[in-house]
């Protein structure tokens, strides 16, 4: 009875990096990777190989269906099943779902061994999707700062304004129209190039 | 006309890269969503379990989805159990059978005469299944796109209907979509069937070689459909009827000329959809497609139809369809409620609903028989008549899906 001691887990995730640091995680945490790898292999063979108790996937891989099938038909393999038809507590999956990633158990194995490790898989792909909007986040408001540096430096070319006063303008236009200050400067920069395309174009 | 009612405007539609999600990508860059009053963004999915999780814990509204899935999720086969619906159906055909350019060869060579002939039945296969099993060589592996799907019972079919046993005299397996192509070039598998454009990426390169189209397998057969939650369609009745007519008239656009084919080929093309080059997706869409490399293509004006036939229509008999095939092989209980079910799932009531904004005619029955027409057909309706597509079985099968005596529509 060696699965009493360590669950034998596949990995299948589309981002290679995300894959290798939930493999260490599981790995530090106890747990027996079998493999880990991305859509590029063939799966059918892989499952057939390693032979999981359990298998964590990104909810987005093409090969869940794989998955789904092997389920269906193949009576030699451990036979991954979908998480959501055993667990009662609606809310893991939905949690599961909501972070991306989706878990297939081997028919019959009990839900207090398997629960624990998606929820690290979760908590593992909830970090990566904080850290990618944060990443999302501070590669929009370098944009932002360069767009309003930028029309800043056109307002104080072209009118004749001090630096305080075409932020201000700027600020006001914002509020006005209760969009972001980074979308108001982008309009700004794109009527002036238009005005300066136009003038181009008649000369 | 905007309906002022719509319970929702901004909303999120699943999709997967094939030409047959069309319809929907139509809708996005022609306006007809806009015109509706509102405002989609799509998401390509990588998989046909991703649309059936993502609509159930509502992370999609609604999706483009395999028609069977409707069913199969509602009765909760595989795992996630959710009431499922459509009241609408975006095509008919648009699949292929391709075989490796090698098994092809060996196909042709065992026998010539049933190779030779359109559409091609899958005899010449079954004697190669008979000699490499006669020296103990191990079963060819066919893939499908999903266990409950269109593709899997089409496949079925054409194997069985020449004596080939597909849970045991071959291997099935399930391999996405875009993945279909690389696989048979790998070896991997030996054939698929699959939707455009994967048949023709493999024609295209060479090393594969089409065997059977959808369309005569059997002609003008229900393919996709768009899938909503029972819970979502009964809370946004206005926004489901905008998205139905959005969505028709995206169809009705399609099917109205070639060029307009061939501008949905360019749209297609684009990354958020199917992310290949236009060549590849322009040639079946508008009609022409070619079923081996150096060969010229052949015409076949149905190869996909959006809208003519009554294509938008939920046919209920679709529904009865799939289930008979469910329960033909196995996948689900003989003692399933197949009325209750098809009614719940399938719903041309809301379909009429939304048609009843738009000069559109449409069926009062919702159940039709499959496989009694070699040719183009009437169907007559209150104040007009339909133009309906031959419904012909390549093996001259017919089904009788009108709805038992008694039941309540």
């Amino acid at each position: 009875m060696t699965r009493e001691h360590s669950l034998k887990i596949l990995v299948v995730d589309q981002d290679r990096r995300r894959g290798q640091t939930l493999s260490d995680v599981l790995r530090i945490s106890g747990y027996d990777v079998v493999n880990h790898v991305t859509c590029e292999d063939f799966l059918p063979n892989i499952v057939a190989e390693s032979q999981p108790d359990v298998i964590l996937i990104d909810l987005d891989s093409p090969d869940r269906d794989t998955l789904e099938h092997l389920a269906v038909i193949d009576r030699d393999l451990p036979r991954p099943v979908v998480m959501f038809a055993k667990d009662d507590d609606e809310k893991t999956i939905e949690r599961a779902v909501r972070a991306g990633v989706s878990a297939y158990i081997v028919d019959g194995m009990s839900d207090w061994r398997v629960k624990p490790v998606i929820d690290v898989a979760v908590a593992h792909f909830r970090q990566y999707q904080t850290l990618r909007i944060e990443l999302d986040k501070a590669k929009t408001s370098l944009e932002d700062r360069k767009s309003i540096d930028r029309a800043k430096a056109l307002l104080i070319e072209q009118r004749g304004v001090s630096e305080p006063e075409a932020y201000a303008l700027m600020r006001k236009l914002a509020m006005d129209r209760k969009q972001r200050l980074g979308q108001v400067a982008r309009d700004i920069l794109a009527v002036s190039e238009k005005l300066q395309q136009s003038h181009k174009d008649r000369a | 006309m905007i309906d002022s009612q719509l319970e929702k405007t901004d909303l999120t539609l699943g999709i997967v890269p094939l030409t047959d999600c069309a319809p929907i990508a139509v809708a996005v860059e022609k306006g007809f969503f806009a015109a509706q009053g509102l405002s989609v963004t799509t998401s390509r999915e990588g998989s046909w379990a991703g649309i059936r999780d993502k609509i159930a814990f509502g992370v999609l509204d609604a999706a483009q989805m395999i028609a069977p899935m409707t069913l199969s999720t509602t009765l909760g086969l595989g795992g996630v159990q959710c009431d499922m619906v459509t009241a609408l159906s975006l095509g008919l055909n648009g699949n292929a059978i391709t075989l490796s350019s090698d098994l092809f060869g060996r196909v042709e060579d065992a026998d010539p005469e049933a190779a030779a002939m359109s559409p091609m039945p899958a005899r010449g296969l079954k004697r190669v299944i008979e000699e490499r099993s006669a020296r103990n060589l191990a079963p060819l592996t066919f893939g499908v796109v999903f266990p409950i799907s269109t593709h899997n019972y089409e496949l079925r079919y054409w194997l069985a209907s020449s004596g080939i046993d597909p849970d045991h005299d071959v291997n099935l397996v399930v391999i996405p979509p875009p993945q279909m192509a690389a696989a048979l070039k790998a070896g991997h598998i030996a054939g698929y069937c699959v939707g455009e454009p994967w048949n023709t990426v493999a024609v295209a390169d060479g090393f594969g070689r089409v065997a059977i189209t959808k369309h005569e397998i059997w002609n003008n057969s229900p393919e996709k459909v768009l899938g909503v939650t029972r819970s979502w369609a009964r809370a946004h009745p206005s926004t489901h009827r905008a998205l139905i007519r959005a969505l028709v008239g995206a169809c009705t656009w399609l099917d109205e000329r070639i060029e307009h084919r061939l501008e949905a080929a360019a749209i297609l093309a684009q990354p958020q959809y199917i992310g290949v080059d236009e060549a590849l997706i322009a040639g079946s869409i508008a009609g022409n497609f070619r079923y081996a490399a150096g060969e010229p293509a052949r015409r076949c004006p149905d190869f996909n139809v959006f809208h003519r036939y009554a294509a938008n229509f939920p046919w209920r008999s679709h529904a009865a369809w799939f289930l008979s095939q469910m329960q033909r092989w196995g996948q689900v209980d003989l003692a399933v409620d197949a009325q209750a079910l098809i009614q719940q799932a399938y719903r041309p009531d809301i379909y009429r609903g939304a048609a009843a904004g738009l000069d559109l005619t449409v069926p009062q029955e919702d159940y039709k028989n499959e496989g009694f027409h070699d040719e183009a057909w009437t169907l007559n309706v209150d104040g007009g008549h339909l133009l309906m597509g031959p419904d012909r079985i390549f093996d001259g099968e017919r089904f009788v899906l009108v709805q038992p005596a008694g039941s309540v529509r």
